[in-house]
């Protein structure tokens, strides 16, 4: 019995089959063998479309190119001020707005307990930058607590309650290089860098780190059963966030914390789908 | 703009990555077409989504600028037989890391063409268009192309499909 070519076999994914190929394919198992796996590879890279990547250059990058061609006037690299008063943070939008993109803002500004809702549907790469950006954020208030049990308390942020659970949670980190910055908008445009760093790194793991692998613990159930945990733990930082976020709702740090909650419930979601059953998906969580 | 670009470069990039193999030149060109997008704003009325508007630039200009760097000259060539290998790893989690993996063996014109159809949804006639080729010659491409990836990917179909083989077989449209 003569095969099928490969080549025919790859055109019936979407071509008509004759009746001497279907005749063909009733008594050949290994031709219906290589249908089966060549729309398999078909269905595979359909859904690549959906499947984004981390940008390929950065703001800054095209930034610069857009300016170079004209098409956009130099922006402040500021966005806005947090000032710390008694406990208590609220943003001071302060950059300039003569030339500034208007566009360039609504990204960073705080959610407000209103908008909560309306996160639901942002994509889900921005709410991995979010996370990122708490992230940033965190790792900064951990080295200003560091200054602070070390006698230079940074201007008033000891005050705040926040920031005192932060220092509890990370009592300990050694602190080998402390970055000094010039200016406040300094150190901001240093956390921005430093965020589109994090989520670039964080979208790669999301998409690459075996560690959670099934072959890693040991097999595929075991994989489900730690991203379910993953997802009720997260499920209940989302809760808590969403509380104080009623109760303060412009407060930064608490904004980006739930993004960043988000953001991570998102990626878990998503691996959470690769290791079920083919027989199984996720309707709802 | 950094708004507009935040929300879709993940996808717009996503279509230069698939179709430059170097990662370079890839970023390269994924700024060019950014610029590209922006500047031509000004035009876009709305009759599409944006993210549709925007992924036809990104095409148009990925495949310009594949032309350019003469990427495309090799586009009728002949498939050689496989010479490589996708490691047999049985343990590599997702079809869909493999066939991009697959996609980097393939030679440059049946990846464009395998890319712009089966990836990216454009029909034979458009491909055709955009790469000056007939609606036959995107087909056959189309059709090595697949069969290549096939026998690339042998190892890990063969594994995923040894409990379906029977069951998972629907026989094409007659």
């Amino acid at each position: 019995m003569q095969h099928l070519s490969p080549e025919r076999i790859a055109s019936l994914v979407d071509e008509p089959a004759t009746t001497a190929d279907m005749t063909h394919f009733q008594l050949c198992s290994r031709c219906r063998a290589d249908f089966v796996a060549v729309r398999r590879i078909v269905a595979s890279a359909a859904e690549e479309r959906e499947q984004p990547i981390v940008p390929l250059n950065s703001w800054q990058q095209l930034a610069g190119a857009l300016q170079a061609e004209g098409l956009m006037a130099p922006v402040a690299p500021v966005v806005a001020h947090s000032v710390v008063t008694a406990g208590h943070v609220r943003s001071i939008d302060s950059a300039a707005s003569v030339g500034r993109d208007p566009a360039y803002s609504p990204a960073r500004e705080p959610v407000r307990a209103h908008q909560i809702t309306r996160r639901s549907s942002t994509a889900p790469w921005m709410r991995v930058v979010g996370m990122a950006a708490a992230a940033a954020l965190l790792v900064t208030i951990g080295v200003a607590g560091g200054r602070a049990s070390a006698g230079g308390a940074p201007g008033g942020l000891e005050q705040s309650p926040v920031i005192t659970s932060v220092q509890r949670a990370v009592p300990t980190a050694p602190i080998t290089a402390v970055p000094q910055f010039r200016s406040p908008e300094d150190a901001r445009a240093t956390l921005n860098s430093a965020e589109e760093v994090y989520s670039g790194a964080l979208l790669w793991l999301a998409a690459h780190d075996s560690a959670l692998a099934p072959r890693q613990v040991g097999g595929s159930a075991a994989a489900a059963m730690n991203y379910r945990q993953r997802l009720e733990v997260l499920d209940a930082a989302m809760a808590t966030a969403r509380r104080a976020l009623y109760e303060a709702p412009d407060d930064p740090v608490m904004n980006r914390y739930y993004l960043a909650t988000l953001g991570a419930r998102e990626v878990t979601l998503r691996r959470l789908t690769t290791v079920l059953p083919a027989s199984q998906q996720v309707l709802e969580y | 703009m950094r708004a507009l670009w935040a929300e879709h470069a993940p996808r717009v990039d996503a279509v230069v990555r698939r179709l430059v193999h170097d990662p370079d030149e890839a970023a390269d060109v994924a700024q060019d077409v950014w610029i590209q997008i922006f500047r031509a704003l000004p035009t876009f009325r709305g009759d599409s989504q944006f993210s549709t508007w925007a992924h036809r630039i990104a095409v148009n200009r990925t495949l310009n600028a594949m032309r350019r760097a003469r990427r495309l000259t090799g586009v009728h060539e002949e498939l050689t037989e496989a010479t490589a290998m996708v490691e047999d790893d049985m343990e590599q989690p997702f079809v869909r890391e493999s066939i991009t993996q697959a996609l980097d063996r393939l030679p440059r014109g049946a990846r464009t063409v395998f890319v712009l159809h089966d990836v990216e949804g454009y029909t034979h006639e458009e491909i055709a268009s955009q790469l000056g080729i007939t609606s036959g010659g995107s087909k056959s491409q189309l059709f090595k192309a697949r069969a290549r990836l096939r026998r690339l990917l042998a190892p890990l179909m063969d594994h995923l499909t040894t409990s379906t083989r029977e069951d998972g077989y629907a026989a094409p449209l007659a």
